[in-house]
């Protein structure tokens, strides 16, 4: 009787333990995981489906993958990448992928211009959804 | 037995802890990533023709559910595409839907939502779909965002869209609720477009619009209802509700936006066994609306029986 209610209490554990980590790992930012906010050079510009992407060097020479929205939402909301060059150098706000060189971005910054901004189909930025909130 | 149960609590009392520093140390912890789970479930249901389960979260404010409706819209953009319009209902005078708010309900109108005039739909590409008889209008420009008087409004337009849609409210029963319907972007399927009747800055316009009769055929011209917009709603005034509740969540309307203002009375299930009424016998159903142009201007939707 005691061994089965042993097998209980540990069965009951485990599910407590994986239910936040199934959660988390179906979650639509699940990938993107930290908050990052670094200056980045711009080395290409790759303005086609199925989203907008940049690619770009950190400090150390690292090329990141910037993930903006997809093109026909980024026209509609006025962005087409005019006001982005190779070689501009940009501060990246947004949330790092959890094991690619990946940034799924929030915002872009040009000097003190913000350029940049994920929205969603509406028009809602994506930053609003985020419970500690970037510096967008 | 005692030592058993106090190797009982230390486990429990274990866990806990672990759960809530797991759930406290995400960014998106608390409710917040639990409505999105929820979020991006009911999309997927949408998608499947599986029932929506609701929206559980009822303490929220209205607001927030309309962010979130945005964020289902993401979720359904990867399969429906991107906005080309709004749509509102509940202006209408008298009762309005009970899962709507009371003052009106906004959705987004999503690129692939969009049927051309004359589409066939296949009965079993909705699971609770109806005919609806709608209106709508076109955005000439964003003139409309700040536009003050109903003349400045009309300005900001510029044509009428014969227009009627097959929502598919398709919820596990019982679990529908007003968050729900806001946030489920009031399961909007499909939506139809005629031709336009181009609008230009006649100020008659105001009063065409107030005046216009309209009704429903089948494919034998047989008259399946009519009505009139005067003392349904008025277009502009839908307008400018649907224009401020945009601008209150800071959204501008652009040019070429469809603004759909929602249903004008005429509803038909298409399937049957609905509480809402018998089953659509005919085939096709064209809502016409006259008095807005020389010539009568209509939308047609054609159901497809065959298996």
């Amino acid at each position: 009787m005691i061994e089965r209610n042993h097998f209980l209490v540990f069965s009951l554990a485990i599910m407590v333990l994986i239910l936040p980590v199934s959660l988390y790992s179906h979650h639509g930012w699940s990938y993107y995981r930290d908050n990052i906010e670094e200056n980045m050079k711009i080395i290409d510009l790759r303005l086609r489906n199925p989203h907008d992407q940049l690619l770009a060097e950190d400090k150390s020479g690292k090329e990141w993958n910037l993930l903006l929205a997809p093109p026909s939402r980024n026209r509609r909301f006025g962005f087409d990448g005019s006001v982005i060059e190779v070689g501009d150098e940009l501060r990246v706000v947004g949330e790092k992928h959890i094991s690619k060189f990946e940034i799924k971005v929030h915002c872009l910054f040009k000097g003190d211009e913000k350029i940049y901004t994920y929205r969603y189909p509406g028009g809602r930025t994506s930053y609003e959804f985020m419970r500690i909130k970037p510096n967008c | 037995m005692d030592r058993f149960k106090q190797h009982c609590r230390i486990f429990w009392f274990s866990f806990s802890i672990l759960f809530s520093s797991i759930v406290i140390s995400d960014e998106l912890n608390d409710n917040h990533r639990f409505i999105d789970e929820e979020i991006k479930s009911m999309a997927n249901d949408f998608i499947s023709f599986r029932p929506m389960r609701g929206f559980s979260f009822q303490d929220i404010t209205l607001k927030e559910a309309y962010l979130w409706q945005d964020r289902i819209a993401e979720h359904l953009s990867e399969k429906m595409g991107e906005v080309v319009g709004y749509k509102t209902g509940g202006h209408n005078v008298g009762p309005s839907f009970p899962t709507f708010p009371p003052d009106g309900i906004r959705g987004l109108i999503l690129e692939g939502m969009m049927l051309k005039n004359n589409s066939s739909v296949r009965i079993d590409s909705t699971v609770k779909g109806f005919l609806e008889a709608d209106f709508a209008l076109r955005v000439r420009d964003k003139s409309i965002n700040s536009a003050q008087s109903d003349y400045e409004i009309l300005k900001g337009l510029d044509a009428i869209i014969p227009f009627a849609e097959i929502p598919d409210p398709y919820y596990e029963p019982g679990t529908r609720s007003i968050f729900g319907t806001v946030v489920s972007n009031m399961g909007s399927r499909f939506s139809f477009a005629g031709d336009p009747v181009m609008l230009d800055d006649n100020i008659d316009w105001l009063e065409k619009l107030n005046n216009f009769s309209f009704a429903v055929h089948n494919e034998n011209n047989e008259l399946i209802q009519e009505g009139e917009i005067n003392g349904w709603y008025e277009p502009i005034k839908v307008v400018r509700w649907l224009r401020d509740h945009l601008v209150s969540s800071d959204i501008e309307l652009r040019a070429g936006d469809f603004l759909s203002l929602g249903n004008i009375g005429i509803i038909r299930q298409i399937h049957p066994n609905s509480p809402r009424g018998p089953a659509y016998k005919s085939d096709t159903f064209v809502l016409s609306y006259y008095g807005l142009s020389d010539e009568p201007v209509s939308v047609t939707i054609n159901l497809d029986r065959s298996n």
